[in-house]
């Protein structure tokens, strides 16, 4: 970052065996990347190695450090620790300009395109070709350089043309152009598939082998699974910053990559105390939500969460999970159906009554939801406290009362630094968390909604706030946890609904079920014989019963 | 300096300067200018020549006037620096000295008048503008031993001596002028007139009955001319907006107008500008424009003089010569040359004959009462 | 380089985290600074004007007319010097106390609210024609002053708040920026008020655009003689001041009503209804800005006149050097106020052209709200303490203050260009 370019040491690993265990160097060998900001490791102990001529996805949930990794391959960040080997060589770059000459190019999601320009001038903006000395861009020149590229790799596209004037694919390509203009052996794409339509999507894919059988190099970040199958030869699954595996696109299935996504690790085992489940507190029925676009997101889903369970729900990120839990929570509209809470329906009720009837809620996203960046812990603990009896009278806020309240967080639930005045910001992502379960579990909810409770956090915290949700659990709490942790959603979890595609699959005992089917569930098929509690339901509502029931 | 003259003079066959002269160099005054100025005010005859005399020893007299602007502020090319050349000029006439205080808006007004009204080194306080007039009525009557003169508004109290002007007379003129324009084939320095059409423009700056008056004066006039003209008019709505001055103009221009008249300030440098574009004609406001903006002058046929800086010079001199009367309201018309239409310099002598005849007619006509000029838009 | 931006960044960490103290200091060294620079730019500017009598010739470069002792000096006595010139400093203070406030509880909830000069225009048209209905059927006594200012205040609140909530509501529920609409709005604001009292409500005797003079009992009482200064209206300006701050501190709605500027998604989850408290925001600063109109007819000028001075943008300027706090207000109201009058009497009594005293004012303005700026644009940059720590890769690149860049991009640098041309312009 502070733009001292170091050359690059070639090399260094020349005495011992290849750091990538071969003859051949590969384009592309990250070796033990770790990418660390305050609080946070966004890339832990990272190898990763991509052969040349080859396309492979990374994929990985959000947050799971598929970006972090590819901007320290193109320079944006330097890692903490490990080495970029390009061809065999170590490299080190300060930043993208060093990468490119080595020949990284990164499309990105968002396109850095001059509306107003052709296509052409686009192309070599930054780099043109030059007339007169210098002084005036060879614009000629340009589009004949401009077509040759594209004629070389086959794309479909006139030079001449004004971006503002083609489709979104077309500025895609533009993209890739410009990068290949400047001499890019190994193209990092960054989710590229976004912004485009299934048959541009298509037309992206036969670009990109277009590439390969000139010999490129590509890499593109994706959480869409069959894309990943469809196009890649090889697949990177990152989970919680670390690699979780690679894997040939033959030998992989949707399932596989799903649970590997989600993953199963057993780096925990959670002691569940026995607890008595009693009536439902919570109960939705029918419900349909559509996210901010307009489209429907949550499509008729129905299910009760009792006192003293954890009802669980499980699902790869954007299937319905975040709209599902806003609405519940009172921060988005519901198209029809009813939610009920504590023999009430709240269906239309503010959010406000919601918090003042006990609903606790660990929003998914704390920076943007549970915290005010820029306020201290002690206004931070007021955060929709703020009208209830214990902290004001509806008018002045009783700040002895609070202070005190904001201190017992801290000291229950280990909050570090141990400062009410610290500004919410300069926590790491784990104490931050703690401070919101703290706020949240303190103030004695009947119904705690914990959406993704332990993403980015650190494992210490997480320990710590799977106990507090047992321990709510005993009291005799209801408990809706939203998690694309599957190991998580399912040890802590007494029955755990599976979502896909804004509907429940199905609704399990996460003690009867495998992995496999877990998987299937989380890809949107049905097992058969699987241990469902509808299966159950029918089977004591009609006597046949026996039958093949377990496994 | 300025040599300038008003058309009255040139319809009368003279060369000699008038009013104009009062705050020129003495070597330009001539002996013509004492009925002119008793027109002005009954006190200062002979004393315009006796302070030009003494102009050349550098006279010492110890008044001490404080000018109070209005909120345009000097620099304005017209009304408030005509207002500064006639302290200057009195001034260098009569060794006195001054202070001047801008306002930077009306709020200001009222401190900067007591200040000056307070302050004992000050003899009298001139106020430009009918912004001063609310807060002068409280004031004269609280600083009863200070002398005031109001310009451009009135204010009945012994101590203040008011000045206005009839600019309808004025706009009258050079209204008639255009009428009389348009209807003639008539091409000269930097524009030319469309004979098939009968109309004559105006911009205004802010929609006040003030400029509403100018307005009048101008349509009468151009009507007076041919009762059938078409006299499009529009307000910038605003003093400083040259920009839409232009935009106006132009379209005016477009519509087949030989002539526009302003009185907007500084937006009428979009008119200007907009006149040499379509090569038509344009009149100006207060001041002599062909001088103050020369590069304009090729198509400035005339300007509305409004002789502030008289104003200003003859109240000066009244208090230097001990012959100030307070209450008296100075009502400057055609009649008494504190308004007036004048030739741009690039036209002076090359307007048609009769049309110069027909404006020193009318001229008369106003002077003897037997043109009613309205100054309002009631009945227009 | 690399070299001045390290310490670059290092002096905006030390000024995002300065103590009150520091802060204090640094301001008053930056007004020393810009009276040093002021006097020699006054100084240099004397050897190209012309004046009868200079009062230094230095030889080789000719007469020098302007003494900047002379030029300080008077603008120091035309503050304070007397208890008339006091008067009008407080005066100018009593009127910018309320636009600063009316700038910062808007600032305070994360708005910007660049239409308080229209709010006050309307608010002190609405006063005027108020106490000019009422001055004639109240007691011309105490009593009658009791019922028609207070009335008059009220009525210049309600219509200023009125002004300030139609931009409240368009940034609420039609996501249109507050800070086009209030520029827009001003406008409108002035052009509606010149028509009426031109063609309405207006003397229509006169040729200047203004209502009728207020009656003597619409007048709040001169507490100093020779200003128009009222004791009751700084008091009043003062609790107002201390209101808010209370508001902002101490009070559940205040809580919201920043949250809901601050992070309007993290309000939401708090159960606060940010859109509303959006339109209660800007409601509250407009109703400040009538207020402001209010007093200036009901103190100032005794009348709506045409050419309001531009109280509601220095109110922007005033807010900001204060750093947004309702009683850092104060102190900087007083100092613009000084400054008004103290260049007042050096236009009166020095001859020394009204643009270059312009300049000084816009100098010690300039150097003392610089600091501020900075910190106001490395607190958003995530200068000072940790660095932000981000969850996940994902965000990364696009959080503010991910990793520490040099450069801050996005919203932190937009939203500090905007401070700064806020402040910079003034009018």
């Amino acid at each position: 970052m502070d733009g001292s370019a170091e050359t690059p040491e070639p090399g260094v690993g020349s005495e011992r065996a290849t750091p990538w265990g071969g003859e051949e160097p590969p384009a592309v060998h990250l070796e033990g990347i770790t990418k660390r900001f305050p609080g946070v490791v966004a890339n832990d102990d990272v190898d990763f190695t991509v052969d040349r001529g080859t396309i492979h996805a990374l994929v990985g949930e959000n947050g799971a450090g598929k970006t972090t990794l590819m901007n320290v391959l193109y320079g944006l960040y330097e890692p903490t620790e490990g080495t970029v080997w390009i061809d065999g060589e170590a490299r080190t770059f300060s930043d993208p300009a060093d990468a490119m000459a080595v020949g990284i190019g990164m499309i990105h999601q968002h396109f850095m395109l001059v509306d107003t320009m052709s296509v052409a001038e686009n192309v070599v903006l930054g780099d043109e070709p030059k007339k007169w000395g210098g002084l005036a861009t060879d614009t000629a020149r340009a589009v004949e350089e401009t077509r040759e590229l594209a004629e070389r790799y086959g794309f479909d596209i006139d030079p001449t043309e004004r971006i503002e004037e083609i489709s979104v694919g077309e500025q895609q390509r533009v993209e890739i152009l410009k990068t290949l203009y400047r001499g890019a052996e190994i193209l990092i794409l960054d989710e590229p598939t976004a912004v485009l339509t299934p048959q541009e999507v298509e037309v992206l894919f036969e670009v990109l082998e277009g590439l390969i059988a000139e010999g490129k190099t590509i890499i593109f970040i994706t959480h869409k699974l069959g894309e990943a199958l469809r196009a890649a030869d090889e697949i990177s699954v990152l989970r919680d910053g670390r690699l979780v595996g690679t894997v040939p696109a033959g030998e992989a299935t949707e399932e596989r990559l799903a649970s590997m996504m989600v993953g199963r690790d057993v780096i925990l085992e959670i002691e569940k105390p026995p607890s008595t489940r009693g009536s439902a507190l919570l109960r939705v029925d029918d419900l349909v939500v559509e996210d901010d676009r307009g489209v429907t997101a949550v499509d008729g889903v129905g299910f009760a969460v009792h006192t003293g369970e954890i009802f669980g729900i499980a699902g790869v990120d954007g299937n319905g999970q975040t709209e599902l839990v806003e609405a519940i929570t009172g921060l988005r509209p519901v198209e029809s159906g009813t939610i009920t809470f504590d023999g009430l329906e709240v269906t239309g009720t503010p959010r406000r009554r919601r918090i003042e009837a006990g609903m606790a809620y660990i929003a998914e996203d704390r920076q943007k939801r549970s915290l005010v960046m820029e306020y201290d812990l002690r206004r931070n603990g007021l955060l929709g406290c703020q009208r209830l009896p214990a902290f004001s009278d509806g008018w002045r806020i009783d700040w002895g009362r609070t202070d005190a309240y904001v201190e017992d967080v801290i000291t229950e639930y280990d909050v570090r630094p141990p400062n009410a005045a610290a500004i919410a910001r300069s926590l790491s992502g784990g104490n931050q968390q703690k401070f919101i379960v703290g706020r949240e579990f303190e103030r004695d909810p009947s119904l705690v909604v914990a959406a993704q409770p332990t993403r980015g956090v650190d494992i210490g915290s997480i320990e710590f706030i799977h106990d507090r949700l047992l321990e709510l659990r005993s009291d005799g709490k209801a408990i809706l946890l939203v998690s694309s942790k599957l190991d998580e959603v399912s040890q802590l979890s007494d029955r755990l609904a599976v979502m896909h595609d804004g509907e429940v699959v199905a609704v399990v005992d996460p003690e009867s079920v495998t992995e496999e089917e877990l998987g299937l569930l989380m890809a949107g098929e049905r097992p058969t014989g699987l241990d469902t509690e509808e299966a159950r339901t029918e089977r004591t509502e009609t006597p046949r019963g026996g039958g093949g029931g377990g496994r | 300096m300025r040599r300038r003259t008003f058309l009255t003079t040139v319809g009368a066959g003279t060369t000699a300067a008038t009013a104009g002269c009062l705050i020129d160099d003495d070597e330009e005054v001539d002996p013509d200018d004492d009925t002119a100025d008793d027109d002005v005010t009954d006190d200062t005859t002979d004393d315009a020549d006796d302070t030009d005399d003494e102009a050349d020893d550098t006279p010492e007299s110890d008044v001490t006037v404080g000018m109070i602007y209005s909120t345009g502020g000097l620099g304005d090319e017209s009304f408030n620096d005509m207002a500064h050349s006639g302290i200057e000029q009195a001034e260098a006439d009569f060794g006195i000295e001054y202070q001047n205080a801008e306002p930077d808006a009306p709020a200001d007004m009222n401190d900067m008048q007591r200040q000056f009204a307070g302050d004992d080194d000050i003899d009298v306080v001139v106020c430009i503008g009918f912004d001063h007039e609310a807060d002068l009525i409280d004031n004269a009557e609280e600083f009863a031993d200070t002398q005031f003169v109001l310009v451009d508004a009135v204010v009945e109290a012994d101590n203040v001596a008011s000045y206005v002007f009839r600019e309808h007379e004025g706009s009258f003129q050079v209204g008639h002028l255009a009428g009389l324009l348009s209807a003639t084939e008539y091409a000269h320095g930097g524009g030319e007139t469309d004979p098939d059409e009968a109309t004559v423009g105006f911009v205004g700056g802010e929609e006040t009955s003030l400029i509403e008056r100018f307005e009048a004066g101008y349509i009468a006039g151009a009507q007076y001319a041919d009762e059938d003209i078409e006299t499009p008019s529009a307000y910038a709505g605003s003093w400083n907006d040259p920009t839409t001055g232009q935009e106006i103009a132009a379209s005016m221009y477009d519509d087949g107008a030989d002539v526009v008249y302003h009185a907007a300030g500084g937006t009428g440098g979009g008119v200007f500008e907009a006149a040499q574009s379509a090569e038509r004609f344009a009149i100006g406001v207060d001041d002599d424009q062909s001088v103050s903006a020369e590069e304009f002058s090729d198509v400035i046929v005339a300007s509305m003089i409004k002789r502030v800086d008289n104003a200003v010079y003859e109240s000066v001199e009244a208090i230097v010569e001990e012959t100030f009367e307070g209450g008296q309201v100075n009502d400057l018309g055609l009649e008494e040359e504190g308004v007036g239409a004048i030739i741009g310099q690039d036209f002076e002598g090359e307007l048609p004959e009769e049309i110069v005849d027909a404006l020193e007619e009318s001229r008369e006509a106003i002077i003897d009462g037997e043109i009613d000029v309205p100054d309002d838009l009631d009945g227009l | 380089m690399s070299d001045w931006r390290e310490r670059a960044d290092a002096s905006l960490d030390w000024l995002v985290e300065a103590t009150a103290v520091q802060r204090i200091a640094v301001s008053s060294m930056a007004l020393v600074f810009a009276v040093l620079v002021g006097a020699v730019l006054v100084f240099v500017s004397g050897f190209v004007a012309d004046c009868p009598d200079p009062f230094i010739l230095l030889p080789g470069l000719g007469y020098g007319c302007y003494n900047p002792v002379e030029v300080y000096a008077t603008m120091v006595g035309g503050a304070f010097g007397s208890f008339a010139a006091l008067g009008r400093t407080l005066q100018e203070m009593t009127l910018l106390l309320f636009t600063g406030l009316s700038v910062a509880v808007a600032f305070r909830a994360g708005l910007f609210n660049i239409g308080t000069q229209g709010q006050m225009v309307l608010g002190a048209l609405a006063a005027a024609l108020t106490v000019l209905s009422l001055g004639e059927v109240v007691p011309e006594n105490a009593l009658g002053t009791l019922i028609v200012i207070p009335a008059g205040v009220v009525v210049g609140a309600f219509v200023g708040g009125i002004w300030g909530m139609i931009p409240g509501l368009m940034k609420a529920y039609a996501d249109a920026h507050e800070v086009i609409t209030t520029i827009m709005l001003n406008f409108v604001a002035m052009g509606i008020a010149f028509w009426l009292v031109q063609n309405h409500v207006g003397n229509l005797e006169t040729d200047s655009v203004q209502t009728h003079t207020v009656p003597e009992v619409a007048r709040l009482p001169a507490t100093i003689d020779g200003s128009r200064f009222s004791l009751y209206a700084l008091v009043g300006a003062l609790v107002a001041a201390v209101g808010i701050y209370f508001l902002y501190t101490r009070t559940v709605l205040g809580y919201e009503l920043r949250t809901s500027g601050v992070q309007e998604a993290a309000a939401e989850y708090g159960g606060v209804n940010a859109k509303r408290n959006i339109v209660t925001s800007m409601t509250l600063s407009g109703a400040l800005g009538g207020v402001a109109g209010a007093i200036y007819v009901t103190m100032v000028q005794y009348r709506w006149q045409d050419g309001i001075p531009p109280l509601g943008f220095d109110g922007i300027a005033v807010s900001i050097l204060a750093g947004n706090n309702p009683l850092g207000v104060i102190p900087a109201a007083l100092l613009f106020g000084g400054m008004k009058s103290g260049s007042v009497a050096i236009d009166l009594s020095l001859g020394v052209p009204n643009e270059l005293v312009e300049v000084l004012r816009g100098l010690i303005i300039l150097f003392i709200a610089m600091p501020e700026l900075f910190r106001m644009i490395g607190k958003r940059a995530g200068y000072g303490g940790e660095p932000v720590a981000t969850d996940g890769g994902e965000r990364d690149g696009k959080s503010a203050g991910g990793e520490v860049k040099p450069e801050p991009d996005g919203d932190g640098a937009d939203r500090s260009a905007r401070d700064g041309s806020d402040g910079g312009e003034g009018r």
